[in-house]
């Protein structure tokens, strides 16, 4: 049989089906209809004029550059820049650069360089090596991730041009705000002192990454070891200013250490032997502890040195409580030591003061004479960067103005000055130029019969003048102990208790409730009195006109006042805060060994166990002022009649268009006016038009000039010197400063490696005490196996490094957190902080590390995740459409608990539990729509809790393992 | 495991709320001893007690001990939760009291706060529910805490002693505070009042309209003083009438006075002519102070500056009263942050007594607990 041959198909051209069946060839294209034209055929819409083309880009680029110019706002310096990658870097990567990458990814920016590119002989080679790195970066980083090159290199070394290029490069680097880092701060330790594990740091912004959380127990700033030049606008350095500072290093022994530079002399680095004298050192510091200003300014003593570096330990520990207490200037101190004239160590601090020495021969005893100006030399370059000083050294000015009564202008120099004070008159005063400060002192040391008295005068080379008003606090304190220091005894005790009810006003109710500005300017009276009475004692001695002696009072009067009203109410605040709580245990005394003597303190007791409130009580009520209100007495540029009238001027003309009258304003009764006046109108819509257009050219830009604006206001508090500062705005990124860690694990000193970069990461406030954590998480492609729940996983996340066990679980449509068993292969991320997990960080392994990446979801301190749990029971009885079901529980209560839950069997008869039964304990009746068989097993399927377990571990840094 | 933040610890019963609304929001444990040690009634009073639990509610994870006569009170904060919260807070102090504490908290919770309070409404130991509404609400707004769910609503009026009033306060939640520069205080454009009576004659309320009107008339027409009489179960459980002020400035910001009747039983019987004519001087004393903050808020004020972003905030208060200089003393131990504190004299630009600027630089603290989403 022939077979017949088949009519072949033909494809239909025409016709309503060949028109479907072209426009779903085309919707496959992703191709719309005619209209999408431009996306089927791209190149006939190219740009037909080139030219035409680069005059609107560069037109482009300008307004966009110019924009961008604006916007550009500097990220603070330190930016810490990490070179890593296998030895001879830049040939291959294999997979241990990449997990870095992912690290980076997770923490920070990343910009590959790649190096080498000379030992490409070809040029075809390198291109095609640069493209595919290229886009190996782009699926990795993120697509467009730019890359730098560096060609080779020159006699071992990178050739200075392009390391240049790339040091301009990380400059100018805009970083992809990452909320996290912007809210944390870091520090990168330079030098680790080991007996206190004190560390010095770019602070960029704690817990030092591998080894645990620790409390700072002090914080204080330090001179920038590698400061940045005088001069900003250059484009390259001198050869001189080129400073490197490697971290971690002492320069030949010499370490850079405080306010002191320290030479090692060798032989006594050895930890073992340090821990006694540190110990003792400790001791004696901790005892010392008692205010925050206390600690702030214990941070500022060189501990180190004077435990590891110096010998002569006696006289600098001399010296430094010296300093301490000078720095901590409290009142009681201040005031305690003026009294006694035999104390040495107020005569120390004094001459501390004094930087250089110059006193008369009269009021002090040779040999102490000596031992001061020991002292005053050893303490010298310790005192020379402290701007307090400084400024300090201006208001004891101040002060002996106002003691000496001296009618002089603060030019007419000491020799002067020297006559007209007092008993020391005609003593030769030794001057000295400090090099330091560059500014000549001179002092007058002068006894008299009442008490000791230490007046300074300090003429520098015209810098600090009468009027300066200058707004430390520690200034005004400054001013009230020389203040003290003029008075006798008696009057002495009553400031002191005055002062000392000040300091306790703000807390104590009785007179907190009394206006604390009254309480202000109480002193301020009483201050004002002991001038008067100082006056009086002090009159025989004047020598100088009358007139001009009121005069200058009266200016050093008003400076006394704006002096204290501010800085008074910040001491009052923040001075005396800790005391009253601190005070309870210490002032305790025992009675025979046994029982301890309680002064009730009565006025504490009240204020500490009284009524909670923040209402404030009126007292006394004032006169009321009237303008406060609308309708009181306003400003001369605000007054409602004065504007109205300008507007008259300005608008009063108006025609009335239904009456068609003109009313003219009050144009005035001089007519010349009315020329000057429509000049004034031209001028004013011309400053408009300029304004209009000057809006409309900025356009959006507003919020980044509200930025800026913010940013100004911001640099206004930056005209306080560093030490205020850092109490109101706390240590801003980019300082040098030193940090005192506590119970560090000795392993860490000990395996100390220098190759290891530490990092200390700062934490936020409630961050320490989190509970539970929950992850959008996802495996990583290129890791082979499998996630399991309760596996052990080790995450990086922040700072933090733990192993915890995880449970992974899925959020079903109804809210309910479901456990899965295994890690799918695909799940969402949100974005937020990140992390990255990996299951070990012991040894190399071969494969690919990093098991997922994710993103931090929430915090909680408690977690609600389920898994299907089924009960099973078997029916031992059967009704109808009734059963009794035994097997599924144990008591009569808990199948009360599920009474009316629905019920099922295998077969899928669905049914309801009813009542529990008598019987056998924990059987049930159940009802269902069929009639069971007895050999069928009923299940209830119920969601049980999943309880996390409370772990985490800190895996052991490397660090701390290399010695074990 | 992390080791805690070392806790901070006190003595004495007074700033007890200041004290746990900070260690809360700081995460650092507290201790507070010697609570009325020496008094014949020692321990956590009622109202105190039920301001733990309070907090109890709102967090989750706290960890509360108290010892046995309740002297010491040992507080481990846990994450601010929020949600929808009952609680039935103690007659001994007023509304006020617990609901201070949950303004400071309310934008930091991980949902947003919707918390019924009953008790006493009005009384003359706290700032009223009435005034906490005019003054801390747009207080709270300058930084940026606003929306449609941000309210406070009186369902009820309870006087003292039997309490039986009923507020709603429901607060959004937010991420980040805005810094704020409040230094112009502006002068008063308007006063407003509510005048409140429960279980008495309404006709108190006029009376004490009047009377307060003939005080403030001589310095500004326009006020406005509503009165409310709160009637059957609205009522609470106890007599008395009250009178609160408003005054607000050309610049929005609310200065507030209030005065309120002796509780049933407890003293003599005040006439509701001299509560207001009394009321209205109050104000008035406030007006004189100033500032751009009332001075029950201004720790509040002080409170959100600190907890605001990287940024310098300013704000011109009157007087600082003892509760806020305690305040600044805690905000300094438990976020190590210092005011710049500078007085300004009255003169030209300043109206009315001393002023104090405030700045400082926000700590950046953000919302940890709200959940990303």
């Amino acid at each position: 049989m022939e077979a017949k041959e088949q009519k072949k198909h033909r494809k239909k051209n025409s016709g309503p089906k060949a028109e479907n069946k072209k426009k779903q060839h085309l919707q496959d294209l992703q191709l719309g209809d005619e209209e999408d034209a431009q996306k089927r055929n791209p190149k006939a819409f190219a740009v037909q004029s080139a030219a035409r083309c680069l005059l609107f880009l560069v037109f482009m680029n300008r307004t966009q550059d110019l924009k961008t110019k604006k916007h550009h706002i500097p990220v603070p310096p330190p930016i810490v820049v990490v070179v890593m990658g296998p030895p001879k870097v830049g040939k291959h990567f294999d997979t241990m650069p990449h997990s870095e990458l992912h690290l980076a990814e997770v923490d920070g920016d990343q910009r590959p360089v790649l190096t080498h590119l000379d030992s490409f002989k070809h040029n075809k080679q390198l291109k095609k090596t640069k493209k595919r790195l290229k886009h190996r970066f782009w699926t990795e980083v993120y697509p467009g991730a730019k890359l730098f090159y560096l060609s080779g290199m020159l006699h071992g070394e990178y050739q200075n041009q392009e390391i240049h290029n790339l040091g301009c490069f990380i400059t100018v680097m805009k970083f992809r705000p990452l909320t996290w880092q912007i809210s944390h701060p870091y520090i990168l330790g330079d030098i680790l002192t080991d007996f206190l594990s004190a560390e010095a740091g770019f602070l960029k912004g704690s817990c030092v990454l591998g080894i645990g959380d620790f409390t700072m127990s002090d914080v204080s700033f330090l001179p920038d070891p590698c400061a940045l030049p005088e001069q900003q606008k250059k484009r390259c350095l001198n050869e001189k200013e080129k400073l490197v500072y490697v971290p971690v290093s002492g320069v030949g022994g010499v370490l850079y250490n405080k306010d002191v530079v320290s030479v090692d002399l060798g032989g006594s680095h050895d930890f073992q032997d340090e821990v006694v004298s540190t110990h003792v050192l400790v001791q004696s510091l901790i005892s010392t502890h008692s205010t925050i200003d206390a600690k702030m300014a214990l941070g500022s003593e060189d501990i180190d040195n004077q435990g590891l570096l110096m010998p002569k330990e006696e006289k600098q520990m001399d010296l430094k409580t010296g300093r301490m207490r000078w720095k901590e200037m409290d009142l009681e101190i201040m005031t305690g030591w003026k009294n006694d004239s035999s104390d040495e160590e107020a005569d120390e601090e004094e001459n501390a003061k004094v930087t250089d020495e110059c006193m008369t021969a009269k009021g002090i005893k040779r040999q102490k004479l000596e031992e001061l100006e020991e002292d005053s030399k050893a303490d010298f370059p310790a005192f020379a960067d402290s701007d307090d000083d400084l400024e300090r050294n201006s208001a004891e000015e101040e002060e002996v103005e106002e003691a000496d009564e001296s009618s002089e202008e603060e030019d007419c120099i000491a020799g002067e000055r020297g006559i007209s004070g007092s008993k020391a008159s005609g003593e030769g005063s030794i001057t000295e130029l400090s090099p330091a400060n560059h500014q000549s002192e001179r002092v007058n040391l002068k006894k008299s019969l009442l008490m000791k008295k230490a007046a300074l005068t300090t003429s520098n080379s015209g810098h600090c003048t009468a009027t300066e008003v200058i707004s430390s606090q520690d200034e005004s304190e400054e001013s009230f102990s020389l203040n003290t220091e003029e008075e006798d005894s008696e009057n002495q005790e009553v400031l002191r208790k005055k002062l000392s009810k000040a300091s306790q006003v703000g807390s104590s109710q009785k007179l907190g409730s009394r206006n604390l500005i009254d309480e202000t300017s109480d002193i301020e009276d009483l201050l004002k009195e002991e001038e008067d009475y100082k006056e009086e004692k002090n009159d025989p001695t004047e020598t100088s006109g009358k007139l001009k002696f009121n005069l200058s009072k009266k200016a050093a009067e008003a400076f006394l006042r704006q002096q204290q009203a501010a800085p008074n109410l910040q001491k009052l605040i923040y001075g005396t805060a800790t005391e009253d709580n601190e005070e309870d245990d210490d002032t305790q005394e025992e009675l025979g060994g046994l029982f301890r003597v309680t002064q009730p303190d009565r006025g504490c007791k009240r204020k500490a166990d009284s009524l909670d409130c923040s209402r404030f009580l009126v007292e006394a009520p004032h006169d009321w002022d009237l303008d406060c209100f609308v309708t009181g007495k306003w400003e001369d540029d605000k007054h409602a009649a004065k504007v109205l009238a300008e507007d008259e001027e300005l608008y009063g003309d108006f025609e009335d268009l239904k009456t068609g009258d003109v009313h003219k304003g009050k144009s005035g009764p001089i007519t010349q006016n009315e020329d000057i006046e429509k000049e004034k109108k031209h001028l004013d819509k011309k400053r408009k038009l300029k304004m209009f257009d000057a809006e409309y050219d900025e356009g959006e830009s507003t919020y980044f000039d509200d930025l800026r604006g913010e940013m100004q206001k911001q640099a206004q508090v930056r005209n306080l010197n560093d030490e205020a500062r850092v109490q109101y705005e706390s240590f801003r990124p980019g300082m040098y400063v030193r940090v005192e860690i506590e119970n560090v694990p000795c392993e860490f000193v000990r395996n100390f490696d220098p190759h290891y970069p530490i990092i200390l990461g700062g934490l936020g406030n409630s961050e320490g005490n989190v509970g539970y954590v929950q992850m959008g998480l996802q495996k990583h492609r290129w890791y082979k196996k499998i996630l399991k729940s309760r596996d052990p996983v080790i995450f990086s996340v922040g700072w933090r490094r733990f192993q915890t066990i995880p449970l992974y679980y899925v959020e079903d449509h109804n809210g309910r957190q479901r456990l899965l068993k295994y890690m799918p292969q695909h799940m969402h991320c949100e974005a937020g902080t990140g992390f990255l997990a990996i299951q070990s960080v012991r040894g190399i392994m071969p494969d690919f590390r990093i098991t997922a990446t994710g993103v931090v979801l929430d915090l909680d301190k408690s977690i609600k995740i389920v898994k299907k749990l089924k009960l099973t029971g078997f029916p031992y009885k059967i009704f109808k459409n009734t059963s009794f079901i035994k097997g599924m529980f144990n008591s009569a209560l808990k199948v009360a608990k599920f009474e009316g839950a629905v019920i099922r069997t295998v077969s899928r008869i669905r049914g309801q539990i009813k009542n529990a039964l008598r019987a056998p304990e924990g059987t049930f009746q159940a009802s269902f729509e069929d009639k069971l068989l007895m050999s069928v097993e009923c299940l209830v399927c119920v969601q049980g809790r999943v309880l996390p377990f409370m772990l985490d571990f800190y895996p052991c840094d490397q660090r701390l393992e290399s010695g074990l | 495991m992390a080791t805690q933040a070392h806790s901070l610890s006190y003595a004495g019963c007074n700033f007890l709320r200041q004290r746990l609304v900070l260690s809360t929001l700081s995460g650092r444990p507290v201790k507070i001893r010697k609570i009325r040690a020496r008094d014949d009634n020692p321990g956590l009073r009622d109202f105190e007690a039920s301001f733990i639990r309070l907090l109890d509610k709102i967090t989750n994870g706290s960890r509360i001990e108290i010892n046995q006569t309740g002297t010491t009170l040992y507080y481990q904060p846990g994450l601010l939760y929020g949600g929808s919260v009952e609680h039935d807070c103690s007659v001994l102090r007023g509304i006020g009291y617990y609901l201070e504490s949950l303004l400071c908290l309310a934008p930091f919770m991980k949902h947003p706060l919707k918390v019924v309070l009953r008790g006493v409404t009005n009384d003359q130991v706290d700032p009223s529910v009435d005034v906490l509404k005019a003054t801390a609400l747009p207080l709270l707004k300058q930084f940026g805490i606003d929306g449609e769910s941000f309210e406070l609503k009186i369902v009820r009026r309870g006087m003292p002693p039997g309490g039986g009033g009923e507020v709603v306060f429901s607060c959004p939640v937010r991420k980040i505070l805005k810094p704020i520069q409040l230094t112009d205080p502006g002068k008063i454009k308007r006063i407003r009042g509510m005048a409140y009576s429960v279980r008495v004659s309404p006709q108190m309320a006029n009376r004490i309209v009047d009377s307060a009107r003939s005080i403030l008339n001589k310095f500004i027409p326009d006020i406005y003083i509503y009165t409310d009489h709160m009637k059957g179960v609205n009522s609470g459980k106890s007599p008395g009438f009250g009178l609160s002020l408003v005054a607000e400035t050309t610049s929005g910001t609310f200065l507030s006075a209030e005065l309120a009747s002796n509780p049933q039983g407890q003293g003599a019987a005040v006439l509701p002519e001299d509560l207001g004519r009394n009321c209205a001087q109050l104000l008035l004393e406030e007006i004189y102070r100033g500032g751009c903050v009332d001075s029950t808020n201004q720790s509040l004020a002080l409170l959100l500056m600190t907890l605001g972003q990287q940024d310098v905030s300013k704000v011109l208060l009157g007087p600082l009263s003892p509760y806020t200089i305690e305040f600044l003393r805690h905000l300094k131990s438990f976020f190590q942050i210092m005011f710049k504190i500078e007085t300004k004299p009255c003169g030209e630009e300043l109206k009315g007594g001393d002023k104090v600027l405030m700045t400082c630089v926000g700590i950046g603290f953000s919302n940890l607990s709200k959940t990303l989403k």
